[in-house]
């Protein structure tokens, strides 16, 4: 994985040391909240429903044991004694005191992390393929130019005070596992004929309140365009967004008023007279950036297939629904469910991130990443070590084998954290967990995806699942609303909204007959949901849940 | 800091060190517990309480002060109207974590 230069770790102990001054300060009374929150937030940290809360980058998920270490730390010692892995592929700390946050943001530096720009109106995270490096289907590891954009981005003097936030996200493989279509920009990154990396880049995509699948603004655009082009883009947007209403501020509204034509007409204006000297060492630095990554990519020599003929069947199902395949034969992708049977999606105690980073010692040469459907992956683990990871993650509760199954629910912090959240998700997730692991285990429901927000905001995707659960208040009370055939893949898609909301109690019964109905409908045990959902639109499941309630 | 409720509100903030959800009381502190919280009736007394807050954030020691709109029905009960309200009196409704 890429590791801090000099020059980075300056930095960022620098800012550590800058925002230590800041909180004396404030604590001193010489800054305002209104002086001191700008300062706060540039650094992570919001004040939310209840208390503080630190929202701590991973760039493209990608974190090596030792910072997990460190986290698993931060938790134990500064906090309640947990993290929370949210879907831009971060960590958020839910119970800081003010007071101790320079101390961490010290620790934070001292294994090359931070948390700067996970606020505010700027480039946010850049997200990516949790697989990245190692996927079987992979053109082209997305990481470099992930890095890249993110040297870029990082206090972009142009781009700290954008309308609105605005967030990355880069794939590089044959399936879309970043859903780079809900992204303000997507960059599928792949290679031409002659291998060179290129770039396909979609632009105002999003969720929230208005949500937009992005459409493609240019395809194969070479990789000495793509910085100019990408700061063409923010600067059209940075000029035109709209400032005067946050809800119509994203580039996605943008697209859609001037339209895409207009759009690019505008950033080829813009970049037709843009300065070129800044990027004069873009092909350099993508060099030095992917050599770092290949230096500290394992040695992988090909081993032999995994023999599962005798395996236990706890063990077969884990490997079935949470191993992926590796580009090196004999080598897996294990992917680590952090949605245990009615648990708390993405919460982790800093027990078990002290387990996962002496697992990813002991199985992945030390690294891991984090998902944007809030699960773990380790990318670097031998076939002939799976039962021992797994006999390992089992026995500190991170055995569950339910990747890519309904039960592997994304959701917000909701109403029982965010001051933004209109409703709670994680009790709803937790029900639905429970219900939907008891029919995984006897129903063979397929892949489906199942996300969670508590408002619309949509930070818990649901927008773009293909059972989507939105939590409203009316008339002070929790309402739940279900949309269908929402997809974040290639085929991404916004999902239908399927009637009028339901009681908290209710959504495990309604959510129950929507699978009902799919299971009747369903053509056979391959076709999923959304396919299933394209076919036989909505009204079947409509009559199901609500005419046949 | 919102506009001042005319009904029956009390004044909530967070601590600026800790962030902890605090109450503004009858003998002039701010405490942890809303059964400390000094309820303000009518117009009148429900300015006094903004006032009150927006002096405190001034000083910098809470952050974040507003009043909490509370159920009429019962004159010393402390119900907030607002569900948001409600959920933040009550924490989180979850255990944390998965093996809390």
């Amino acid at each position: 994985m890429y590791r801090y230069d000099d020059h980075d770790q300056a930095f960022v102990e620098a800012r550590a040391r800058e925002f230590r001054n800041q909180v004396e300060r404030r604590l001193a009374g010489k800054l305002s909240e209104d002086e001191f929150k700008p300062l706060r937030l540039q650094n992570g940290l919001y004040l939310q429903l209840h208390a503080y809360m630190l929202r701590v980058a991973i760039p493209y998920g990608e974190l090596s044991s030792t910072q997990l270490r460190k986290l698993g730390y931060i938790a134990d010692t500064y906090d309640k004694g947990y993290g929370h892995f949210t879907t831009r592929q971060n960590i958020q700390f839910n119970w800081p005191k003010l007071v101790d946050t320079p101390d961490i943001l010290d620790h934070l530096a001292d294994v090359q992390m931070h948390a700067i720009q996970t606020s505010g109106n700027c480039i946010r995270n850049v997200t990516s393929d949790p697989f990245a490096g190692v996927a079987a289907d992979e053109f082209i590891d997305p990481r470099p130019i992930s890095e890249l954009m993110r040297q870029w981005s990082m206090l972009h003097p142009e781009f700290a005070f954008l309308p609105r936030k605005f967030k990355f996200a880069v794939t590089g493989a044959a399936e879309d596992r970043a859903a780079i279509k809900f992204h303000d920009i997507g960059i599928w990154a792949k290679v031409d004929d002659e291998g060179q990396p290129v770039f396909d880049v979609y632009v105002g995509g999003g969720q929230g309140r208005t949500p937009r699948v992005a459409k493609l603004f240019e395809s194969a655009v070479p990789l000495v365009e793509l910085m100019p082009l990408l700061d063409a883009m923010l600067r059209v947007y940075n000029l035109h967004g709209r400032r005067d209403n946050k809800y119509k501020a994203r580039i996605k509204i943008l697209v859609e008023e001037l339209g895409l034509e207009n759009y690019r007409d505008e950033v080829r204006a813009e970049l037709a007279g843009i300065d070129r000297a800044p990027f004069a060492s873009v092909l350099a630095e993508y060099e030095r950036i992917r050599n770092a990554f290949e230096e500290g990519t394992p040695g992988m020599a090909p081993g032999e297939a995994l023999d599962l003929s005798e395996a236990a069947p706890d063990f077969k199902g884990w490997v079935h629904r949470n191993v992926a395949a590796h580009r090196v034969p004999g080598w897996a992708i294990a992917q680590i469910s952090i949605k245990p049977k009615g648990g708390i999606p993405g919460d982790v105690t800093g027990a078990q991130m002290q387990a996962l980073a002496d697992l990813a010692d002991t199985y992945s040469q030390g690294e891991l990443r984090i998902t944007h459907r809030q699960n773990v992956v380790f990318p670097y683990v031998r076939a002939s070590d799976l039962a021992a990871l797994y006999t390992g993650l089992a026995a500190v509760g991170l055995g569950e084998d339910n990747i890519g199954e309904a039960s592997d629910i994304i959701a917000c912090p909701g109403l029982d954290y965010c001051a933004l959240a209109t409703a709670r998700s994680i009790p709803v997730a937790q029900e639905l967990s429970t219900m939907l692991r008891a029919r995984e285990t006897s129903d063979n429901l397929g892949s489906i995806s199942l996300n969670i927000s508590g408002c619309i905001n949509a930070c818990g995707h649901h927008h773009a699942a293909n059972i989507g659960i939105l939590g409203l208040t009316k008339a002070e009370t929790e309402s739940y609303q279900i949309t269908l055939g929402g997809r974040s893949d290639a085929q991404a898609s916004v999902g239908d909204i399927l009637g009028p909301g339901f009681a908290q109690a209710e959504v495990p019964d309604a959510v129950s007959k929507i699978i009902d109905t799919y299971l009747s409908l369903r053509s056979d045990a391959q076709e999923r949901f959304p396919d299933t959902y394209a076919r036989v639109g909505k009204e079947p499941f409509k009559e199901a849940v609500y005419v046949g309630a | 800091m919102a506009a001042a409720l005319t009904t029956k509100a009390i004044l909530t903030a967070n601590d600026v060190r800790n962030g902890d959800i605090v109450f503004w009381t009858a003998d002039q502190r701010w405490s942890p517990s809303i059964d400390d919280a000094l309820i303000g009736y009518g117009k009148d007394e429900t300015d006094q309480l903004a006032a009150v807050g927006v002096e405190a954030e001034a000083a910098n020691t809470v952050v974040g002060a507003y009043l909490i709109a509370l159920k009429p029905e019962e004159t010393s009960a402390r119900v907030p109207v607002k569900l948001r309200e409600v959920r933040r009196l009550a924490g989180p409704s979850i255990d944390y974590a998965q093996a809390a």
